[in-house]
């Protein structure tokens, strides 16, 4: 999976590709970590990821919380097969999902 | 400026960093302080005073200060609280946390008459604590917490805003325009405190109605479907069954959504849940048993137990394909995607019914 980011003040966008499970949550993970703090604004951009597992569903609940506290988390442009996992475990609920 | 004020600010120079460096130390432990109260407040704010308002400072009144260490406000951290009944909270934990300087801090609520009304705030002037490891730099250097409600920040905002720092010299009229506005938002804190203690005594006596199965007649809103997602024993144990399909742990999320898709399906009252969940359970969990098996998904949200049991009410009712799609429209952001997954859902019934499941 390859992730890429985007600052802009205290909005960050990030982008991801390929697939976000067990192996390559932990990337996210820790880029997370590196970028998160102090932003206002999270923008996940989809439009290039196929496919999200249990651990990547784990990342983007924990940011939604952390993200409620200090900002707004959005994500963008997610395919019918993510959005049906988003829709069966009851996330989209939570998610603030948009085209 | 005269030489002691010249030095005070050399003194303010070299000193600045090390004022920065507590400035981010306090707001840290004032964050941590009020997280450890399990209350929400509106801001935790700091700022070093700049030079050209230290400055200002010693000009108006510099006869007051013999060396930096005389001015008690060079940090200056905010605590602005939604509550006016938190404000006594959160001292408390700045008084456990911080060393108080008792003789220059002042409670602005108990100074005014009773008959008066203004800026009310509490205002401490601290140290850290020496001897708990913080830096021995920082500990001799004294800094002012103000603690106040919202309401309380917003008129003191305002007044400093206009100008007025202190009454005199303020026009008479404006004086007790400003009071009377302060003795306004005195009793909207009062009520906002009455609106949140209101809301929990209702949540308590919902829980325990729903503790007593006599809830049938609740009405249908954010609290009450709240605490019949968290407490009602059916709908957990549905919950349980769901995720052991799949072995998934449950987390518990706000089902704020649903009250929408409730009023759409004509849902208003608990007893009317209660019904769904007995009389759509069974498909709601064959839907979720198909579904979920064939994922390898660890995880669900609380309200996936409410997204089956929905979808089991539109089958058994009959409702059409674009009438379903209209009501997954509801949540789904794309028609297109609402009309797809109404298709799906009417596939894996048919799939269910014919003992595919």
């Amino acid at each position: 999976m390859t992730i890429t980011t985007k600052r802009e003040g205290s909005s960050l966008t990030i982008t991801l590709a390929g697939r976000l499970d067990t192996t390559t949550a932990p990337q996210l993970e820790a880029e997370l970590k590196r970028s998160a703090d102090g932003i206002n604004l999270l923008v996940f951009d989809f439009s290039a990821l196929d496919y999200i597992s249990s651990a990547g569903l784990r990342i983007l609940l924990n940011m939604q919380k952390q993200m409620n506290k200090q900002g707004t988390m959005i994500i963008r442009h997610v395919n019918n097969v993510i959005a049906d996992i988003f829709d069966i475990t009851g996330f989209a609920d939570i998610l603030t999902i948009e085209e | 400026m005269n030489l002691k004020n010249r030095m005070i600010i050399e003194e303010y120079r070299a000193e600045r960093p090390d004022f920065v460096r507590l400035g981010d130390l306090v707001s840290g432990m004032l964050k941590q302080g009020v997280r450890s109260l399990g209350t929400e407040v509106l801001a935790v704010e700091h700022r070093v005073k700049e030079e050209q308002s230290l400055v200002g400072k010693l000009e108006l009144k510099g006869e007051k200060y013999r060396s930096l260490g005389d001015i008690t406000d060079i940090l200056g951290a905010r605590v602005i609280c939604f509550f006016s009944d938190d404000v006594d909270k959160v001292a408390a934990i700045i008084e456990k946390m911080f060393v108080i300087d008792w003789e220059n801090s002042v409670d602005k609520r108990a100074q005014l008459d009773p008959d008066a009304f203004g800026y009310l705030s509490l205002h401490y002037i601290c140290s850290l604590p020496e001897n708990e490891g913080y830096p021995k730099e920082l500990c001799g250097k004294r800094f002012e917490i103000q603690i106040r409600s919202t309401l309380q920040h917003t008129w003191a905002a305002i007044n400093h805003d206009l100008g007025y720092k202190s009454e005199f010299g303020v026009p008479r009229n404006i004086v007790r325009e400003f009071s009377r506005l302060a003795g306004l938002l005195e009793i909207a804190d009062e009520r906002f405190v009455d609106i949140r203690d209101n809301l929990h005594r209702y949540g308590d006596e919902i829980r325990a109605q729903i503790a007593e199965n006599r809830a049938d007649n609740v009405p249908l809103d954010l609290v009450s479907l709240k605490e019949f997602a968290a407490h009602n024993k059916a709908l957990r144990a549905f919950m349980e069954e769901m995720a052991a399909i799949c072995g998934a742990e449950i987390q518990d999320i706000n089902p704020e959504n649903y009250l929408q898709q409730f009023a759409w399906l004509g849902k208003k009252t608990l007893g009317d849940l209660q019904e769904m969940l007995r009389e759509d359970g069974p498909l709601a969990l064959a839907l979720a048993r198909y579904t979920l098996e064939r994922t390898d998904l660890d995880i669900l949200s609380s309200n996936a137990a409410l997204r089956y049991l929905c979808r089991a009410e539109l089958i058994n009712r009959g409702y059409s394909e674009d009438k379903i799609a209209e009501f997954l429209a509801l949540t789904a952001n794309n028609p297109k995607r609402a009309l797809r997954q109404a298709k799906h859902l009417l596939d894996v019934y048919s799939k269910v019914k014919g003992g595919q499941a």
